[in-house]
């Protein structure tokens, strides 16, 4: 068991350092110069070798490399190009906007595709099973933007039941707050419903089939005790590997939903500093991004055991 | 297999099908030589409800919105099928190479791929977005760059799999070189699980497309695509709901298309793995 988790945290490690190379040579990539992009085109040529030697840009690419990388393990992402604010503060703050969304909308999909993908597996092949598999299917194939944009329409502008546009923090008002999350959380779990739905459904038959499902039926166990402790903890520990993976996808693809609902989240700053050609803001964006997806995945493989021990020994 | 199965596999035709016939019929209504321009500027009608002479209605500066609809599916499905055949070849050829010649070539490349699947969702292609730069093979770069990885992982699992068969073995004992085995004997063995990766991929590139395109990062205005013909009717969805309601019922419509036929060519070409 310690060797497993040892292993999985171990694994984790290059992944990230290479992240931070990748983050670091993207960047680099981008044509143009930034500091020319920071002062503007009539910058005269002294004062961007100014700016060239206060961002580190004369000195040899792998020195740079080092001088980046060390000030990022220590937490400095440098600031932003455009409002000279710390990135790392930005980058959090932003955060902590989008975090919640991501959450419920994670949870609401979970709880919803275990419930309906167990009930589409016992009813396999009946009228009941067709319905939820196409409809799963349809969910998935709708943009999120787009769901988003007609929830708003229904719930937002025709009955007036939720906020349209803005944002409220927690530590201001929890029950406004609340009602700016509503709509966002439930566009992201409704699609993502639809791919857990499958794939919990898919497992749960694969478990069914197995001989000691009817062995524990055989022993006189009731179909609830069957369900709950022989057949759910084997079906849903593929589901749980996916449910990582969607916790980190929706994070990297959060910036349409919060294009939508005007939410001041991380996907719109990345989204932003894109536009602007705003490097630090990029970098840390990738990073930080990429790194609570290794981190959350990692947070699956050590829960893992959990649903289904075999594979400790594996 | 049960009737059952069967039943969901024909389903999955049907409607995928019914999808894909509606997509066409409005490509074929919006993009014929006597259909509206979809570049025709009419300030006289701005925000127009749907009526004889524009059947889905006008959008913010008068131009005729089926006619834009159909031109954007040209637009997208041209970009989404340029992507996925970029990222099939480049992607391919990593993994097949990787996977059966393994050794230092196999772990390098791997390391680089895992690192790039760790940026989640498109984010990778928003980040490549800012070095391509906005134009149609600057997003088209962005996509198959981010794609990669996807593809170079599926086909080197397959490959390794493949690479202990007896008929590759049969190949080498026969004196072929690791070229003409690959070419000849991994790769048309291949050509099952990468069509059926293929047809997902394009779903999700559509959807990754118009991602950008809504967000404002991908092909620009006036051009169209339903992505950003979605994002110029967002300040007007009080007054003018058509004007997002048909962009997104077509991408709706053609990855659900894409899905649930994909789903049927699995089916078909796998039984064992039915859903």
């Amino acid at each position: 068991m310690l060797s497993y988790l040892a292993k999985r945290v171990l694994a984790a490690i290059p992944t990230l350092l290479l992240v931070g190379v990748a983050v670091f040579v993207l960047v680099r990539l981008v044509p143009g110069d930034p500091a020319q992009v920071m002062l503007g085109d009539s910058a005269d040529e002294e004062s961007l070798a100014a700016a060239h030697a206060a961002m580190g840009l004369d000195k040899p690419i792998f020195t740079q490399f080092t001088i980046w990388a060390t000030n990022a393990l220590q937490g400095d992402l440098g600031a932003s190009l455009m409002t000279d604010e710390s990135v790392g503060t930005l980058v959090l703050d932003r955060f902590a906007v989008s975090a919640p969304i991501v959450l419920i909308a994670v949870a609401l999909a979970t709880i919803v595709a275990v419930l309906l993908g167990l009930w589409a597996a016992l009813h396999q092949g009946k009228a009941a099973d067709l319905a939820i598999v196409t409809g799963a299917t349809v969910l998935l194939s709708i943009p999120t933007f787009w769901l988003g944009l007609m929830l708003l329409l229904v719930f937002g502008l025709k009955l007036g039941w939720l906020p349209v546009v803005g944002y409220v923090p927690f530590s201001e008002d929890a029950h406004e707050a609340i009602r700016f999350l509503v709509l966002p959380s439930i566009a992201l779990a409704l699609v993502e419903a639809g791919v857990l739905t499958r794939m919990m459904r898919a497992s749960a038959v694969d478990v069914l089939r197995l001989d000691y499902v009817l062995h524990a039926h055989a022993k006189g166990l009731d179909d609830d005790t069957v369900l709950a402790r022989h057949v759910f903890p084997n079906a849903f520990a593929p589901t749980l590997t996916l449910v990582g993976l969607i916790l980190g996808n929706l994070l990297g693809g959060i910036a349409v939903i919060e294009t939508v609902f005007t939410l001041p989240g991380l996907g719109r700053l990345m989204v932003d500093a894109v536009l602007a050609r705003d490097y630090p803001v990029i970098q840390a964006c990738l990073l930080f991004t990429a790194s609570i997806y290794i981190v959350v995945n990692l947070v699956v493989d050590l829960i893992y055991p959990v649903f289904d021990p075999r594979i400790v020994n594996r | 297999m049960s009737r059952a199965m069967l039943s969901i596999s024909r389903l999955n035709l049907w409607l995928g099908g019914a999808a894909a016939l509606a997509l066409a019929v409005v490509v074929i209504l919006g993009a014929n030589p006597f259909a509206q321009d979809p570049f025709t500027v009419d300030l006289a009608l701005r925000l127009g409800k749907p009526s004889m002479q524009h059947w889905f209605g006008t959008d913010e500066f008068g131009r005729d919105i089926l006619a834009r609809t159909a031109h954007g599916a040209l637009i997208s499905s041209g970009i989404a099928l340029s992507t996925v055949l970029l990222a099939t070849a480049v992607g391919g050829a990593i993994g097949v190479v990787a996977g059966f010649l393994r050794g230092w070539a196999d772990r390098a490349w791997m390391i680089l791929i895992d690192a790039l699947l760790a940026f989640p969702g498109i984010l990778l292609a928003l980040a490549l977005v800012a070095v391509f730069g906005a134009s149609r093979w600057g997003i088209i770069g962005a996509l198959t760059l981010a794609y990669i990885p996807i593809v170079a992982r599926v086909v080197r699992g397959a490959t390794l799999s493949l690479r202990e068969k007896e008929f590759i073995e049969a190949a080498r004992v026969s004196g072929d070189g690791a070229v003409t085995i690959m070419l000849r004997h991994v790769v048309p063995n291949l050509a099952g699980p990468v069509l059926v990766l293929m047809t997902s991929m394009f779903g999700w590139v559509l959807l990754s497309e118009s991602a950008l395109s809504f967000l404002g990062v991908g092909i620009s205005p006036p051009a169209p695509t339903w992505g950003n013909m979605l994002a110029a009717a967002r300040p007007h969805l009080d007054v003018a709901p058509h004007l997002a309601i048909v962009p997104g019922l077509c991408i709706t419509a053609a990855v659900l298309a894409v899905n649930l036929l994909g789903d049927a060519l699995r089916d078909y070409l796998d039984p064992r793995s039915r859903l």
